[in-house]
């Protein structure tokens, strides 16, 4: 029952089968039960009245059900919740209470789903283990020996043990699809501007999306379908050219050009990882779908590029963290220059510091044409390279991670090491492409993921691509549940 | 390049408003002298005359007709301040 897809709750919700208030109930034993860390904040009375609420719509048949009603869902700690503590994982934003919702949760709320609590992260997001979370590590539900992968990694690890049936998390390098592949889930950034994010604890401002994480593709679209619009309070967010981002999940992909650029395949990649990907293609050859493998010579540069404008986007909008608005402050210094360092150099832990440091020397006097204004070339150029591949392919296709969830404080030391990480993820956000990870195996009892990465509002079209994949595989039905 | 120097390494700390520990100085002056290090990788593509991009969605500046909306209530505001004094935020001297 715990791991169950959100639309196969919804249905026993719908036929009061179950309550939700009972399924809130239940998820919050697991909660309080577990080991892993998942989440920073519940909120279990909140719930438990949403949950109520919900079940009033389901006895009354109101007309206002949606697929996410009574559905239990764990927002990452980023994303502003009214009147529930937000902290981005940073001492910097202890105690901190926003005294307003971020626009996605107004449109969970309106949707009648519950919200169980804020999940754990990286330290605003900037981490790929979930390592650096001021409230410490979350645990892999497959090895607990294991990271999740970060930064959502409490999100990622919350679907993927049972601790919530959705998740919003963030992606701004691969912070959604890095650890849903890690723990077996999906997980999806959708196109640049789709989702608001007004509300989102801005990390790289131009690379930042908000988007859902899974047990099934549907179910990722079907949030999508709930967060997808246009807000004026988000002058980067766009009408959503569709109503509906699932409508085509029924139909075949015969014929669907393709394309796997060699680049992604690295040489540091995991054996299995590799393996696993060329029995994927063959899958999706069985499919009908033609691959062919191209190359995107620029991809060598995207980490380059993205290490300029996220943490150059990241000191600027870090600025506001100065201790006296909200958070933490201090008791000792003199004057208000010497208080804003004191908190912030004790209130910002190591990468987030190591990342505001390097974003300040790129952007500052003598440097910025060097650094700042030769990766926004650069990123230009991806995306032309980008669009050039989609005037003959559907969409990419790619392993999401090199290699599977890797040991705790493993890679917490060597932090180029731990970008290298994020190779397969970060070239969409720079080009603000959509991209989706879906569970496509195992090795050694840890889950692997595969990425399609398609064309700027090719949402539909991925999802479409992924569900045939997921259908024909099912590798999202496993669950760690044996490890309990 | 040579690792950054000490004194480098203090001018962005200035510019950020950051303290360092001295222990965290001579740590930074060897991790972000690799990462930068790492970044001349793009010194190799000839970017002469190329655009740059911002943003990828052509984000035009949203006008909206100018109404009054209400505001957030001063208590939940300063509600999260560390410091405060009556109806205001309090902070230590910025003249001296």
């Amino acid at each position: 029952m715990n791991f169950i897809t959100a639309k196969d709750l919804s249905n026993k919700l719908y036929n009061k089968e179950i309550s939700s208030y009972e399924v809130t109930k239940m998820t919050f034993d697991r909660i309080n039960n577990s080991k892993l860390n998942s989440y920073i904040t519940t909120c279990e009375d909140l719930a438990l009245n949403s949950a109520k609420e919900a079940d009033k719509k389901f006895s009354e048949n109101s007309a206002e059900i949606t697929p996410l009603t009574g559905i239990p869902v764990m927002v990452k700690d980023n994303i502003s919740t009214k009147n529930i503590k937000t902290t981005a994982a940073s001492k910097i934003l202890q105690g901190y209470v926003p005294p307003f919702d971020a626009t996605v949760v107004k449109e969970l709320k309106n949707a009648g789903a519950v919200i169980l609590g804020k999940g754990n992260m990286d330290e605003f997001a900037m981490g790929s283990s979930n390592e650096t979370s001021a409230f410490g590590p979350v645990l892999n539900p497959w090895n607990n020996k294991k990271v999740p992968g970060g930064s959502s990694g409490g999100a990622a690890s919350a679907v993927a043990a049972g601790e919530c049936y959705l998740a919003l998390g963030s992606d701004t390098g691969g912070s959604i699809r890095q650890p849903a592949s890690l723990c077996g889930v999906v997980g999806m950034k959708p196109t640049y501007g789709l989702v608001s994010r007004y509300g989102l604890i801005a990390f790289g401002s131009s690379l930042d999306q908000i988007g859902p994480i899974a047990r099934s593709v549907e179910d990722c679209g079907n949030l999508l379908n709930i967060i997808a619009k246009q807000d004026s309070k988000d002058s980067t967010s766009v009408t959503s050219p569709y109503e509906n981002f699932t409508e085509d999940i029924n139909k075949d992909i015969k014929n669907m050009n393709l394309a796997v650029p060699k680049e992604y395949i690295t040489e540091n990649i995991d054996p299995s990882v590799k393996n696993n990907f060329m029995e994927s293609l063959s899958v999706l050859n069985d499919l009908g779908a033609n691959i062919e493998e191209i190359s995107l010579p620029l991809t060598e540069y995207a980490l380059a590029v993205y290490y300029i404008l996220a943490p150059s986007e990241a000191s600027a909008n870090l600025s506001r963290f100065d201790g006296v608005k909200y958070g933490m402050g201090t008791k000792n210094a003199k004057n208000s220059t010497e208080y804003m360092k004191e908190v912030r150099g004790t209130g910002f832990g190591e990468e987030v510091k190591r990342r505001i440091l390097i974003g300040t020397y790129a952007l500052s006097s003598g440097y910025y044409d060097a650094y700042y204004k030769k990766a926004q070339q650069v990123r230009t150029l991806i995306i032309n390279e980008f669009n050039e591949s989609f005037k003959k392919y559907d969409a990419l296709v790619t392993p999401t991670s090199p290699i599977v969830a890797f040991d705790l404080e493993s890679k917490s030391n060597d932090p180029l090491s731990m970008y290298m990480s994020d190779i397969c993820t970060i070239p969409a956000n720079i080009a603000g492409l959509p991209a989706i990870s879906i569970p496509s195996g195992m090795s050694n009892n840890l889950p692997i993921g595969l990425q399609f990465i398609g064309p700027q509002f090719g949402d539909k079209k991925i999802i479409q691509i992924a569900s045939n994949f997921e259908k024909a595989t099912q590798w999202n039905t496993l669950n760690p549940s044996n490890n309990d | 390049m040579d690792n950054l120097s000490r004194e480098e390494i203090l001018k962005i700390s200035e510019l950020s408003y950051i303290d360092l520990t001295d222990e965290e100085i001579s740590r930074l002056q060897k991790e972000l002298s690799d990462i930068i290090n790492y970044f001349t990788l793009l010194n190799k593509l000839d970017t002469k005359n190329v655009e740059v991009t911002g943003h990828t969605t052509q984000a035009q500046s949203v006008m909206r007709e100018d109404e009054v909306q209400p505001p957030l209530k001063t208590e939940n505001v300063i509600n999260n301040a560390p410091q405060t004094a009556g109806e205001f935020i309090k902070v230590p001297p910025v003249l001296e």
